[in-house]
C-alpha cells in the first residue's frame, strides 16, 4: 500500500507541475448590464493579438492604434494632422522639431497628459529599442519638455522622415507605465481602452470617456481571434459585425452583410536586378536576363495588370505602376501598359529574338528566363504574371518560398515584395547605392544612380515637407527611368461588412501594409445604424 | 515498492531526457535556414542599421551558438525560462497561459474517448461480425483514416452554423467581461469541442481493445470457462477485462502525446487558445527560448503520459510484481 501512496504522491506531482501553472489571471471586471449596451463583434485578422499593445513595444505603430495616440496623425488624405499636438515647428537647420500639445488632454484612467508623458514615453523606447522593430528612434539624440505643454526633439543629423515617426509612436503615462500591466491593458489618450483581454481569443474594448474628441458613439467592441475560415463560418450565422476576407471569398454573399473593398497604400512589386551576373565579397549579384534594360521595359510596359489582377485576386486590386497616388511623397505614375507590340519590338531592337521556335526569345545563346520568388500568399500573383508575360516570349519561373530561401536568392533572382507604409524610407532602401551589395536586405537589384542618390539625400536633410516631398518624388522619377522593379497591383483590403453598420469610409485612411487590421483606424466614426 | 533508488531512477531518466530534448530542439532551430532578426522586424522593414545592431545585441542573436545554448541552460537551472523574441514576454507566462485554458478540454477528451472507446471495443468484439460491430469498425476506420481538421470543420459547420445549437467555439461567448461568465456559459461552450475530440481521438482504442477482446474469446482457457457454464457478464469482468486492460492501459497513457495534436485542432477549429500557434511562431521566428521552453514543458508531458502507464501495470496486472523495477 505504501507503494501505491508514494507511487500517486509522485503523479500528483508531476501534474501539479504542469496544471498548477495554470490559474486563470483574467482581471476582474465589475458586471453591468450587457443588453442595453451597443456592441459590435470584429474579426480583422490575427496580427493584433500577435504582439503586445504596449506602443512603447511597437505595437500598432502603422497608424491604426485604438488605445494610445500619438502626437501626429495621417489624416484621410495622408497628410499630417494634430492628434495630441496641435502644432510643430522645425528649427531651420532641420535637427530641432518643437511640438506644442492641446491642453486639457487626459489619458484612459482620468490623469492629464503632459510634455513630461511624452518626453518619458520616447526615453523608455530609445532605452529599449531592441524591444521595438518598428518605431526607430537611432536618429533622436534628445528630447526634453520646455514647459508643461511643449516637447523639443534633438536629432543626430537632419532626417525629414521623423516626422513620420512622431506619427507612429502613440503616448503613454510616465506615472503609471508598467511594462507587464501594458502588453494587454495599456493606459492610453486614445478613443478606447482595453477592458477585457483574453489571449488568442478576444479583446474587448469600451469607449475611453476623457478621449479629447469625445467618447466613440459604439459602447462595446469585441475584436476576436479566428481562423479565417471559423471566422467567416462565424459571420455567416450572424455572430460578427465586420470580417476580413481574402479576395478570394469577396465574390460570395452573406446574408445582412455587404462586400466592400478598402483602399490601400501597399503595392506589390518585382525585383529585377540590374547588373550583369558578377561577385563582390563572395556574395553573388545581379542577374543576365534582367540586366537588359530593354526585358525590364519591355515588362513594365507589356504586361497587362488588369488580366494579371483578375486572374490572381479575383480582380480586387488596382492596377499599379509606382507608389500609389494617396501617399503625399509618391511619384505616381498612371498605367499604360498592355502595349504588347510595343513591348516586342524593343526585345527585338535589343536582339532578343526566337531563333529556334520555342516561344522564348534568346540573345547570345542566353534564353530570356529568369526566377521568380514569392513568400507568403503571393504565388498566385506570380503565376499570373508568368502566364501574361509568356506572350511576350519571357518566361518567368515562380517559385513559392519562405524568406530564408529567398535570402539565398534575392540578389540573382526576382523577388516580389509588398511595400505600404507613410514613411518614404522605402526609397532610400529600394534605390540608395549607399545600400547596394552590402548582403542586407535594402536596394537588392543593386541599383546605383548618383543623381538618384542626391535626391535622397536632399530629402533626407530637408527642413520643409515640400522640398523633401519634391525631391523624394524626382529621386523616384529618376529611377522608375531605369526599371529596376516592376510595380504591379495597388492591393486593395476586402471585408465583408454587417448592413446595420456603418464604417465611415470617408475617415478612413488608406490602410499601410497590415493584413487587413487597418479598418479600426477610425472605428470611433463608426455608427450602429 | 517504489523505493528511493528507483525514484532516483526515474528523475535521472528525465533529466537526461529533458537535456537531450532540449539539445535536438536548439539544433534544428539554429540550423533551419531562419535568420530570427529578419523574422523578428520583417524582410520588409525600413529600420536603420543601428536600430538593428542593437536589437541583435540585446536579443543575444549574434552570438555564437554554443554560446547561446550555455546561456540558456544556465538561465533554466535557475527557473529562468528566458524571454520569447516573438512575444516580448517571459516564457514560462506564455507557456501557462496557453495551457491553462485548454487543459480543461484536453483531460475531458481524453478521460472520455478513454472509457468510451474501451466500452465499445469490448461490446463490438464481444459481437464481432454483427450490425453493431460492422458499424463501429465502418466509422472508426473512417475517422482513423480523414484529418482531424475535417472532422472538426464538419462538425462546426453542422452544429454550430447550420442547426446553431451550439456557440461557434472561443472559450466563453464573445464580448462577455469574464466576471459576467457564468458557469453554465463555460460548460455549454465545452461540449461541442470536447464531442469532436473525443470523437476524433476514439478510433484507435476502440479498434484496439475490439480486436484483443475477439483474440481473448477465442482463447482456450475461455472455451474452458463457458464449458464450466460462466455467463458472458462473467466472463468479460472475470477474464476478458484483466486481459485487455494491460494494452488498453499502455496505449491511452502513450496518446498523452497525441493531446497536443488535439490541441491544435481546438485551437484553429474551434479558436480555443493552446499552444499550437505559439509553437509555430516561435519554430517560425527563430525563438529559442520559446521553442526550447515548449519542447520541455511537451517532453516532460509525455514523460509523465509513460511513467503513469507504467506504474499502472502494477496496480492492473498483480503479476507485474515490484512495480518500482518496472518503472
Amino acid at each position: 500500500m505504501k507503494k501505491l501512496i508514494c507511487v500517486m504522491a509522485l503523479i500528483a506531482l508531476m501534474t501539479a507541475t504542469l496544471i498548477g501553472c495554470g490559474n486563470n489571471n483574467t482581471e476582474a471586471n465589475t458586471p453591468d448590464d450587457t443588453e442595453t449596451k451597443s456592441s459590435i463583434a470584429v474579426y480583422v485578422g490575427t496580427t493584433i493579438f500577435d504582439g503586445s499593445l504596449d506602443p512603447v513595444k511597437g505595437s500598432m505603430s502603422y497608424g491604426y492604434s485604438f488605445t494610445n495616440s500619438a502626437l501626429i496623425k495621417v489624416n484621410p488624405n495622408s497628410e499630417y494632422a494634430g492628434d495630441m499636438a496641435e502644432s510643430w515647428a522645425i528649427s531651420e537647420d532641420a535637427l530641432k522639431y518643437t511640438f506644442r500639445l492641446r491642453s486639457g488632454l487626459m489619458f484612459s484612467d482620468g490623469t492629464a497628459l503632459t510634455a513630461e508623458d511624452v518626453v518619458f514615453t520616447y526615453k523608455t523606447v530609445m532605452d529599449n529599442q531592441a524591444e521595438n522593430e518598428n518605431v526607430d528612434l537611432s536618429r533622436l539624440a534628445g528630447v526634453r519638455a520646455v514647459d508643461e505643454l511643449t516637447v523639443e526633439f534633438t536629432l543626430s543629423e537632419p532626417f525629414s522622415p521623423f516626422l513620420d515617426t512622431t506619427a507612429l509612436l502613440g503616448i503613454v503615462p510616465g506615472a503609471s507605465y508598467d511594462a507587464e500591466a501594458f502588453e494587454h491593458y495599456p493606459v492610453g489618450s486614445g478613443p478606447w481602452k482595453v477592458i477585457q483581454y483574453d489571449p488568442n481569443q478576444q479583446i474587448i474594448v469600451e469607449p475611453n470617456p476623457y478621449y479629447y474628441e469625445g467618447a466613440p458613439g459604439i459602447e462595446r467592441v469585441t475584436l476576436v481571434y479566428m481562423d479565417n475560415d471559423a471566422a467567416i463560418a462565424a459571420a455567416r450565422s450572424g455572430q460578427l459585425d465586420v470580417v476580413m476576407v481574402n479576395p478570394n471569398y469577396a465574390s460570395e454573399s452573406i446574408a445582412r452583410m455587404t462586400a466592400i473593398p478598402l483602399e490601400t497604400m501597399d503595392v506589390r512589386l518585382i525585383s529585377m536586378p540590374v547588373l550583369p551576373v558578377q561577385e563582390k565579397d563572395g556574395i553573388t549579384f545581379g542577374n543576365n536576363v534582367t540586366s537588359d534594360i530593354a526585358v525590364r521595359h519591355a515588362l513594365t510596359i507589356g504586361i497587362d495588370r488588369e488580366t494579371i489582377i483578375q486572374n490572381a485576386f479575383n480582380g480586387i486590386g488596382k492596377p499599379a505602376a509606382g507608389f500609389t497616388s494617396n501617399l503625399i511623397w509618391a511619384d505616381s505614375i498612371p498605367v499604360s501598359d498592355n502595349r504588347k507590340d510595343e513591348a516586342k519590338s524593343i526585345l527585338e531592337a535589343a536582339g532578343w529574338t526566337d531563333t529556334d521556335g520555342d516561344g522564348i526569345r534568346e540573345k547570345d545563346g542566353v534564353a530570356c528566363i529568369f526566377d521568380v520568388y514569392a513568400a507568403e500568399d503571393r504565388y498566385v500573383l506570380v503565376a499570373a504574371l508568368a502566364e501574361d508575360v509568356a506572350e511576350l516570349g519571357i518566361q518567368i519561373v515562380p517559385h513559392s518560398s519562405d524568406w530564408g530561401v529567398i535570402t539565398d536568392n534575392m540578389y540573382t533572382s526576382g523577388v516580389i515584395w509588398g511595400w505600404g507604409q507613410y514613411s518614404p524610407t522605402v526609397l532610400y532602401s529600394l534605390f540608395d547605392a549607399e545600400v547596394a551589395l552590402t548582403g542586407g536586405w535594402d536596394n537588392v537589384v543593386s541599383y546605383m544612380n548618383p543623381e538618384v542618390d542626391a535626391k535622397i539625400h536632399n530629402a533626407i536633410g530637408a527642413v520643409t515637407q515640400t522640398d523633401a516631398i519634391e525631391n523624394w518624388k524626382a529621386a523616384q522619377e529618376l529611377a522608375n527611368a531605369d526599371y529596376p522593379y516592376l510595380y504591379i497591383v495597388n492591393i486593395e483590403h476586402c471585408y465583408f461588412v454587417s448592413d446595420r453598420l456603418d464604417i465611415s469610409a470617408d475617415t478612413q485612411i488608406p490602410h499601410p501594409h497590415g493584413h487587413g487590421s487597418p479598418i479600426i483606424c477610425n472605428m470611433k466614426d463608426w455608427i450602429l445604424k | 515498492m517504489l523505493t528511493a533508488k528507483s525514484t532516483v531512477g526515474i528523475v535521472g531518466r528525465m533529466l537526461i531526457l529533458l537535456v537531450l530534448i532540449s539539445i535536438l530542439a536548439f539544433m534544428l532551430v539554429v540550423n533551419a535556414p531562419i535568420d530570427p532578426l529578419t523574422s523578428y522586424i520583417g524582410a520588409e522593414s525600413t529600420l536603420s542599421q543601428d536600430a538593428r545592431d542593437e536589437i541583435a545585441e540585446h536579443w543575444g542573436l549574434n552570438k555564437s551558438a554554443p554560446e547561446r545554448y550555455l546561456n540558456w541552460a544556465k538561465n533554466i537551472l535557475s527557473g529562468d525560462f528566458g524571454m520569447s523574441i516573438t512575444y516580448k514576454r517571459p516564457v514560462i507566462s506564455i507557456i501557462r497561459e496557453r495551457f491553462s485554458a485548454s487543459i480543461i478540454l484536453m483531460a475531458l477528451a481524453w478521460m472520455l474517448s478513454g472509457i468510451l472507446g474501451f466500452a465499445i471495443g469490448i461490446i463490438a468484439g464481444l459481437r464481432r461480425g454483427g450490425v453493431f460491430d460492422r458499424l463501429v469498425k465502418l466509422f472508426c476506420l473512417v475517422l482513423q483514416s480523414s484529418p482531424t481538421f475535417w472532422i472538426g470543420l464538419l462538425i462546426l459547420s453542422v452544429f454550430a452554423v447550420s442547426l446553431g445549437w451550439f456557440p461557434l467555439g472561443m472559450a466563453a461567448p464573445m464580448g462577455k467581461l469574464a466576471a459576467e461568465v457564468t458557469l453554465g456559459d463555460r460548460i455549454y461552450h465545452l461540449i461541442l469541442p470536447t464531442v469532436t475530440l473525443t470523437i476524433v481521438s476514439i478510433g484507435k482504442i476502440t479498434l484496439y481493445t475490439r480486436q484483443k477482446v475477439t483474440e481473448i474469446m477465442r482463447s482456450d482457457f475461455i472455451l474452458f470457462a463457458r464449458a464450466r457454464g460462466l455467463s458472458t457478464r462473467k466472463l468479460v469482468w472475470q477474464h476478458v477485462m484483466r486481459n485487455i486492460s494491460l494494452p488498453a492501459v499502455t496505449l491511452q497513457f502513450s496518446s498523452f502525446s497525441e493531446l497536443f495534436g488535439g490541441m491544435a485542432l481546438a485551437e484553429t477549429v474551434f479558436s480555443y487558445p493552446g499552444i499550437g500557434t505559439a509553437t509555430t511562431a516561435a519554430a517560425l521566428g527563430g525563438d529559442v527560448p520559446l521553442l526550447l521552453g515548449i519542447s520541455l514543458i511537451s517532453a516532460l508531458f509525455v514523460f509523465s503520459g509513460n511513467l503513469i502507464a507504467n506504474i499502472l501495470y502494477g496496480v492492473v496486472d498483480p503479476r507485474v510484481k515490484g512495480g518500482g523495477n518496472y518503472v
